[in-house]
């Protein structure tokens, strides 16, 4: 039974339809790639699943669960997932620390020592154990990009939603993102990704999805679809992409 | 005083045609404010770009001063200061002078702000194409430039406007100094004050809606 | 010329009142601020009536003159709500009605400008609107709130000079006073404008500087 997954699911902004009819599912524990041009809607797909954006038409499930819209619901539902943003979004003034532990003690009401003994544990997963008591502003991307990702775990959720992470970061250190995903695609964190990093989509997702205008043209085992594309337009991406 | 307070507004509406007069000194002294301060205000802010350190200091104190200065103090000054040094202005003579070196100080930075706005790769590229300076800045800087200050340049004269009520203090005939003189003959300074306190909102809404409208229409083809 | 101590008298005098222009304007907009704080709050909730309100309040309170304001509640006061109020009660009232309009929207305008990916960052971790706005962002707005709010409070020590008009004894209506007293016209004219030269030229200094700082970190 898949964890996640949509039917049908429509957008529009204003007179542009972004969405149409998608529907997908994702496994507990399985690493999802979705892949496509800009302007495919996969950022727009993966905002809606956590209830940032609202939908036109048709049903996201939760654990078999139709997500409610009513706005205490919505505020609950969040929870169950954790968005890492292209942009980072890191919250300026407080330091890595901080960033971690605002979620656990403000909205889960943990207590402060609690949260920063487990905020100082999710530091040394992404290896910044060091930076812990850094400002945003003294972090290199990867490096706050990783703190994001021990902010979204911090609060336990169960599935992790990723826009495309590596995209506003240097050659340089995407690297040690990639790495910090690597390790949590091994131990089964439920994920689905948003990326143009074919390598990362072929090495570790199980399966992906190729989106074009709105719909997912093409979806299945990662291998497979990267070197046997089905559709002319996923072989036309491919080929884009591969000799930029 | 005990009971209810009574509103009379028909007692000082019959005083129409004095509130007219005082919005026609008003508009008059506005206006003739706003362009003799944008004449100050181009002078100034050519002195303020410019690179000779005596005509840069004394813009800027001209600017500095009359912008970190009460308008009241440089009415009073005008109208009684001069005429302490046996330059007797009168009040209307005195508020246009005190108002619109006040707003040529704050229109000088509008207007320098509009200039270098334009920026250096707009002109290098205009020069690039052939074009001569004074085609450059015909086509390209003075354009652009008006484009930029057309906002702020309305909001200045809304400002200016909101400000005339000050003149009232030297007597000056506009709206407010006429307020307080209906207001006394009346016994009703509250109903006047009311009624003015709406002309002065219309107005105010009134040029707004007037000034983006014009910008609109004006600037359609260079957005 | 004076002998000394008639000097010291004016120079005290001078001051005293200099003191209270700043004390009045700093009264106004703190007790402004926390007005159009809580305006401001009002403005950004979904709630169309509420912003409306607090729309049409600051286009009102800054879209007339603050001498009209003063005269309406000099005025208003005594005869509507039958309070014989001092030039001090009056002037403070008018003035933090005024400040508040202007420090709606500098509030306002300061909330927008926190990057939109902050809301989203809250709200991906389970904040509701109200954790994100107290917790996220306002404490970003406030910094971005305090260049703007510095050129408030020049702005309102130079206004708190219509005081003087209905009698409050602050700087303006101590130069007043003293070119009554003394006949001295231009004497007393050029230690009021020196003294709120001095006063808002430095806090105009000061706020650049503030400026520059804020931009760098």
């Amino acid at each position: 039974m898949p964890i996640l997954r949509t039917e049908r699911l429509s957008k529009s902004f204003d007179k542009l339809q972004v969405l149409k009819d998608v529907s997908f599912g994702v496994e507990r524990g399985e690493t999802l790639v979705i892949l496509g041009p800009s302007g495919s809607g996969k950022s727009t797909l993966l905002r809606c699943l956590n209830q940032l954006e609202p939908i036109d038409s048709g049903t996201i499930y939760f654990e078999e669960r139709p997500l409610s819209y009513e706005r205490k619901a919505v505020y609950r539902n969040r929870r169950n997932f954790g968005m890492i943003f292209q942009s980072f979004n890191l919250f300026p003034q407080k330091t890595a620390l901080e960033n971690i532990t605002l979620g656990p003690i403000t909205v889960a009401g943990t207590a402060r020592a609690e949260a920063e003994r487990e905020a100082l544990a999710l530091l040394e997963v992404v290896n910044l154990q060091d930076k812990a008591h850094a400002y945003p502003s003294q972090l290199s991307g990867g490096q706050q990009q990783r703190v994001a990702i021990a902010r979204a775990l911090a609060m336990r959720p169960k599935v992790l939603l990723f826009d495309e992470p590596t995209s506003a970061l240097d050659p340089e250190t995407i690297g040690d993102v990639l790495e910090v995903m690597r390790r949590l695609a091994r131990e089964h964190t439920t994920m689905i990704v948003v990326t143009h990093e074919l390598g990362f989509a072929r090495e570790i997702a199980e399966r992906v999805l190729f989106m074009d205008l709105g719909e997912i043209v093409e979806e299945g085992p990662s291998q497979e679809m990267l070197t046997r594309p089905k559709s002319a337009r996923l072989a036309a991406f491919l080929d884009a992409v591969i000799h930029k | 005083m005990t009971g209810r307070y009574y509103f009379d507004f028909a007692a000082i509406l019959r005083y129409w045609p004095e509130l007219l007069q005082g919005i026609w000194v008003a508009a008059l002294l506005s206006i003739l404010t706003f362009l003799l301060g944008t004449v100050f205000g181009i002078f100034g802010a050519i002195g303020r770009i410019s690179r000779h350190r005596w005509i840069y200091g004394l813009t800027t104190f001209y600017v500095e001063l009359f912008r970190n200065t009460p308008l009241l103090v440089q009415l009073y000054i005008m109208y009684y200061g001069l005429e302490a040094v046996s330059i007797r202005l009168s009040a209307f003579s005195a508020a246009l002078l005190a108002m619109s070196l006040n707003s040529g100080a704050y229109e000088t930075e509008i207007i320098r702000a509009g200039i270098i706005a334009v920026g250096k790769g707009q002109v290098e590229a205009a020069l690039s194409i052939g074009m001569t300076q004074a085609q450059t800045l015909r086509k390209v800087v003075i354009p652009y430039a008006l484009q930029v200050i057309f906002p702020p340049l309305g909001n200045q004269l809304i400002g200016i406007i909101l400000g005339s009520s000050v003149a009232s203090v030297i007597t000056v005939p506009e709206i407010t100094y006429v307020a307080l003189n209906i207001g006394s003959r009346s016994y009703r300074d509250f109903e006047t004050f009311l009624v003015i306190w709406v002309i002065y909102i219309g107005l105010n809404l009134a040029l707004s809606a007037l000034f983006k409208l014009t910008g609109r229409m004006a600037f359609r083809p260079i957005l | 010329m004076l002998g000394d101590s008639v000097v010291l008298q004016y120079a005290v005098f001078f001051l005293k009142a200099a003191g209270i222009t700043v004390v009045l304007s700093a009264l106004s907009l703190f007790t402004g601020s926390v007005i159009g704080f809580l305006l401001s709050l009002l403005r950004i909730s979904g709630n169309r009536v509420l912003s409306g309100l607090t729309y049409a309040y600051a286009e009102i309170f800054r879209g007339s003159p603050l001498l009209v304001q003063l005269f309406l509640v000099y005025f208003g006061l005594p005869i509507v709500f039958h309070l014989d109020v001092s030039a001090f009660t009056t002037v403070a009232v008018s003035m933090i009605l005024y400040t508040a309009g202007y420090m709606t929207e500098i509030f306002r305008a300061a909330i927008q400008a926190v990057h939109r990916g902050q809301w989203d960052a809250a709200y991906s971790i389970g904040m509701t609107y109200t954790q994100a706005l107290f917790k996220v962002i306002i404490p970003q707005a406030m910094r971005i709130a305090v260049p703007p709010t510095l050129g408030q409070f020049i702005s309102i020590l130079k206004d708190s000079s219509l005081a003087s008009i209905i009698g409050f004894m602050e700087l303006t209506k101590a130069g007043m006073a003293v070119r009554a007293a003394t006949s001295n016209t231009l004497l007393a004219f050029a230690i009021v404008t020196c003294l709120y030269f001095a006063i808002c030229y430095s806090l105009s200094i000061a706020s650049r500087r503030v400026e520059v700082r804020l931009k760098g970190a």
